[in-house]
């Protein structure tokens, strides 16, 4: 086991970018079914009083895996239905698929707060090895992130506050927010 | 020498990838001037200031040769502040009004000190490995270290926690052949959650900061399976932008695996996790001060999976025998940690290092950053050749990584290469013992010895009643509950006494005691440890001296209190300071010191191990800097020769007499009645040390004979504090009389005995069959006997004229003391009444 393959030599082109630009990525989230217990939503509920912010009336927060590796419609929900979400207490989607009763939850802003590409991502390392473990071919990669869903009267400014002072540390964490 | 200076391109920079800040000119490093050594430096973040880049520069003219990028960077990670504690191991010229004494070596002159003179035989390993080790019974030894992560938990508070949490397991485990760690401690110190004044651009918000350090502490200890059961916090605002996070591990070991070696011909052995890009230049990045635009490269997340698979398979090759030294790679990664051991093989040392057999985590990294790289959760073992096959069995068994990365020598150079490239080939006699030294000056301006006026001190009785109630939820004194709930401490199963205490498990217990039987399976074994900590910065803001004093009785006190013995304790210190270049600060540093030696001398307890974070400073935009205050961090660990007789500090039963042992003084510098009364004036308390160890040996041995029901240690808040504490915690009541405590003569009123600071008092409660008894195990110490417990849930406290000074209760004392936590950081205000 010493020396026997050898890495490749480091290469330039390879620092620049994640050399992973054609492999297709897929989306995929996993939330709490409504009527089960959102923790993490009501933690983050909970917090927003003290920075000012009361017209919110929920949070809910999905979990956001991003699996880069070529992979069947069917091969991507049995990771989905298999290993990330509890069927008991949870549902997911695949990206652009219809969405599940969870995932209707009316007008919101959505914060996606994901780890930065040069930041360690200790679950999607995880996640990559138990999808492996499934049977199936090794990602090429797997990202993860959550999404928080605010729920109520938010102005630009709160958003804002929510997305620095609560949801995400620029120095670790690259951020999306959308308004549906 | 073979190629470092010819032009090989992943050495001299084409090849490097995007992450030189600037390409240097290494072939012309001979010729730079001072200015563009320290800008290369500044652009590097090496952290290296003027005499070392001169140092080198001369140590490579006298090679006639350049040196190259790994070169440079294996010389300013193994010379950073954090590797060498360049400032402790100094020369120091220290003045104190007009007395002037000249340190050769600060560390060896005071820390270290006790250690040589008291010559414990029970000490079997101290400062020498990546934790003190001491002896526990015939069979069994300790490690214990507590290091702090400072720099890294002001920036991404939860990955700094984590990898905090990680580093320090990883030192237990890398002491002598490895410990199992089989008990966390954490303490912190946080400007207070509810802070609202302004913060420098890029601070987080104190509350974000601190429930990020705890959420990060929690889910690293609890994934690895290991309790997390002592701990403190101290709030000031001070600490608004660097806040301290010290983390600390217990480990347990055979006896036999105290010692490690290392021998030519040993392979260098990677294990654990993959290399990347991360924590790139921790250790230089903690050695220089924070400012607005501190590089991000610094910061990483941890991984508490793969470190559990790490110790598993670790702990199961060392009883194996497969090994026969290791470290763990902390700050430096590589660099330090074959650097380090390299010094131990054979009699010159020595290691040849072939690093493109490391596993990587991306492909993109140059060879100087696997050399250096911070990632977490690897460690390097030194394996003769004949065990790898052996070795590789068991780690295969656990998933974990096994990699040879080359050899141990004895030829007195540390040599690297990547393929055919040579990297690093560097003496290890300069690397270790070339860093040039300079003497310091300290200085420390006595605070004036202005007897404090005599105060008259009101006894009305709201406003003691007020006093009592401000003190219980002042943010040092309150409930830990919200934090202490999110730690595991109950797995493994050894926690005897856990960190909260009472009928309801949620008082404040003064240490943790932990039974190692529950992990060795020797259930007739009943021998234990305790673990107690003493902080307070408050008392070093008026003299360090004194709070170095006060913390290693405190931490005495915690331990003697629970039943521990202190007769064969050790002590930790972890110096948390702020710009030691500024010769008033580190004045403090050395004062502060010199109050180590005399503590440990006082109580007869060496130090085994320590640990210093300085430059805590924080440059705003407008360059001004913020220091911390001074602070230092006693913890001290001792065997509990029988837990079944260890005690909780609750009041058990009513009738029962309740004695404070200890003379009360009229000591408030730093205490809370100041803080209160907002006109600071008092003086710091002094612990008379040889009264205070006859104290602590005796109190312990007393509580050893079963002579206790319940003990605690007085401290910020004084007899007041305590008594309330013993009282809602058992929801049994006191009824003290004032005038039964013995005090000094300048103690002339009610508010003074109950809210002094005087150290090493302890508040017992003694069953009525076993008073005299006790009466007599506590000859030739201060001790009287103040009330007795009572059923009625209302604490009563008689003033000296004998009317009724407190009549409070329970529950509202209770509720005082549980409400500030949960409201600053959950908006929880109806935490009011839980099952007061």
């Amino acid at each position: 086991m010493t020396a026997a393959a050898k890495p490749a030599r480091p290469q330039k082109a390879a620092a620049a970018g994640r050399s992973t630009a054609a492999v297709p990525t897929t989306i995929i989230e996993v939330a709490s079914r409504h009527g089960s217990t959102d923790a993490a939503g009501e933690a983050t509920l909970r917090q927003l009083p003290m920075l000012g912010i009361t017209g919110v009336r929920e949070v809910r927060v999905s979990a956001v895996y991003e699996i880069a590796g070529k992979y069947g419609a069917s091969q991507i929900n049995q990771i989905a239905r298999e290993l990330l979400a509890d069927p008991i207490t949870q549902e997911y989607r695949v990206e652009k698929s219809t969405p599940s009763p969870a995932f209707l939850i009316g007008p919101h802003h959505r914060i996606e707060v994901w780890l930065k590409s040069t930041v360690s991502d200790p679950v999607g390392e995880s996640t990559q090895n138990a999808i492996t473990a499934l049977g199936l071919s090794e990602p090429v990669r797997v990202r993860t992130g959550r999404a928080y869903h605010l729920i109520g009267r938010l102005t630009k400014g709160q958003v804002e506050t929510v997305l620095n002072k609560l949801v995400s540390n620029p120095v670790i964490h690259t951020t999306k927010v959308t308004q549906r | 020498m073979t190629t470092a200076t010819k032009s090989s391109p992943a050495v001299n920079g084409s090849a490097n990838g995007s992450h030189d800040p600037a390409e240097p000119v290494w072939a012309a490093w001979s010729t730079l001037s001072a200015k563009a050594l320290a800008d290369l430096d500044a652009a590097h973040g090496w952290s290296l200031n003027a005499e070392e880049l001169a140092a080198i520069q001369a140590f490579f003219k006298k090679l006639k040769r350049e040196p190259s990028h790994a070169e440079i960077e294996t010389l300013a990670q193994t010379w950073s502040e954090h590797c060498k504690h360049k400032t402790f191991t100094s020369a120091i010229l220290y003045k104190e009004g007009r007395v002037t004494k000249r340190f050769k070596n600060l560390l060896k002159e005071t820390i270290k000190e006790p250690t040589r003179k008291l010559k414990k035989t029970w000490c079997l390993s101290v400062f020498e490995d990546n934790a003190g080790i001491i002896a526990l019974d015939k069979k069994w030894a300790l490690a214990f270290k507590v290091e702090t992560h400072n720099h890294p938990c002001a920036v991404e508070p939860y990955g700094g926690a984590e990898t905090g949490v990680g580093g320090v397991i990883r030192d237990v485990l890398g002491a002598g052949l490895g410990a199992k760690p089989v008990m966390n401690t954490d303490v912190f110190c946080f400007c207070p959650p509810d802070y609202e004044g302004e913060l420098p651009e890029g601070t987080l918000h104190p509350r974000r900061t601190m429930m990020s350090v705890v959420d990060g502490v929690r889910d690293y200890g609890n994934r690895m399976g290991i309790p997390t059961a002592a701990g403190a916090i101290w709030f000031d605002e001070a600490y608004k932008t660097n806040p301290l996070v010290f983390v600390g591990t217990v480990g347990l070991m055979p006896k036999s695996a105290v010692k490690k070696s290392v021998q030519p011909g040993d392979l260098i052995v990677a294990v654990g996790g993959r290399t990347g890009r991360d924590g790139l230049h921790g250790a230089t990045f903690s050695s220089a001060s924070i400012d607005d635009n501190t590089s991000t490269s610094a910061v990483q997340v941890g991984h508490a999976i793969v470190e559990k698979r790490l110790l598993d398979a670790l702990l199961n090759a060392r009883d194996k025998g497969l090994y026969r030294g290791l470290t763990d790679c902390g700050a430096g990664g590589f660099s330090s940690a074959i650097g380090e051991m390299a010094a131990l093989s054979g009699r010159s040392g020595g290691a040849r290092v072939r690093l493109e057999s490391a596993r990587l985590k991306t492909t993109d990294l140059s060879p100087w950053e696997i050399w250096v790289s911070e990632s977490q959760e690897r460690m390097v073992l030194a394996v003769p050749p004949k065990n790898l096959k052996a070795l590789e069995a068991v780690f295969e068994l656990e998933g974990s990584g096994v990699r040879v990365l080359g050899e141990f020598t004895n030829t007195g150079r540390l040599e690297v290469s990547f393929e055919e490239e040579t990297l690093v080939d560097l003496e290890l006699k300069f690397l270790h013992d070339g860093l040039p030294t300079r003497e310091r000056t300290a200085r420390f301006d006595l605070p004036s010895k202005s007897s404090p006026k005599r105060v008259k001190r009101s006894s009305d009785r709201m406003k003691v009643a007020e006093i009592l109630h401000w003190s219980l939820g002042n943010l040092n004194v309150c409930s830990r509950e919200w934090v202490i709930r999110q730690y595991d401490h109950e797995v493994l199963g050894g926690t005897v006494i856990k960190p909260l205490h009472g009928l309801h498990h949620d008082a404040p217990g003064d240490a943790p005691v932990w039974w190692p039987g529950a992990v060795t399976g020797e259930v007739d074994n009943f021998r234990g440890f305790s673990v107690g900590h003493g902080l307070n910065p408050e008392y070093g803001k008026l003299d360090p001296y004194a709070m170095a004093l006060c913390a290693v009785d405190e931490a005495l006190g915690n331990l003697a209190c629970v039943g521990a013995d202190p007769t064969k304790a050790a002590l930790l210190d972890n110096f948390c300071w702020g710009d030691v270049d500024d010769p008033a600060q580190l004045g403090g540093l050395v004062r502060a010191a010199l109050g180590c030696r005399d503590a440990a001398l006082g109580f007869q307890t060496p130090f085994i191990s320590g640990k210093d974070s300085l430059y805590n400073v924080f440059t705003d935009a407008k360059g001004r800097k913020h220091s911390i205050p001074g602070t230092l961090l006693i913890s001290a660990i001792a065997p509990v020769h029988d837990i079944r007789k260890a005690v909780t500090m609750d009041f058990k039963a009513p009738n029962n007499p309740i004695f404070l042992v200890g003379a009360t003084g009229e000591d408030f510098g730093g205490s809370l009645y100041e803080q209160w009364k907002r006109t600071p004036q008092g003086s710091v308390p002094l612990p008379d040390l040889k009264k205070a160890k006859k104290t602590l040996w005796t109190l312990s041995a007393a509580i050893q004979k079963g002579l206790a029901l319940s003990a605690h240690n007085l401290s910020e808040g004084g007899l007041a504090v305590a008594a309330a504490e013993m009282s809602f915690a058992g929801e049994v009541s006191a009824h003290l009389d004032l005038d039964g405590v013995q005090r000094s003569n300048d103690v002339l009123d009610n508010v003074s005995i109950l809210f002094s600071e005087s150290p090493s008092r302890f508040l017992v409660e003694v069953s009525a069959e076993n008073e005299k008894a006790f009466v007599k195990a506590m000859r030739g110490v201060s001790n009287c006997r103040i009330g007795s417990t009572i059923a009625n849930p209302v604490l009563r406290v008689t003033a000296l004229d004998g009317r009724r000074l407190i009549e409070e209760s329970l529950h509202a004392l209770k509720r005082s003391w549980q409400a500030p936590l949960p409201r600053m950081l959950d908006g929880d205000t109806a935490a009011d009444g839980r099952n007061a």
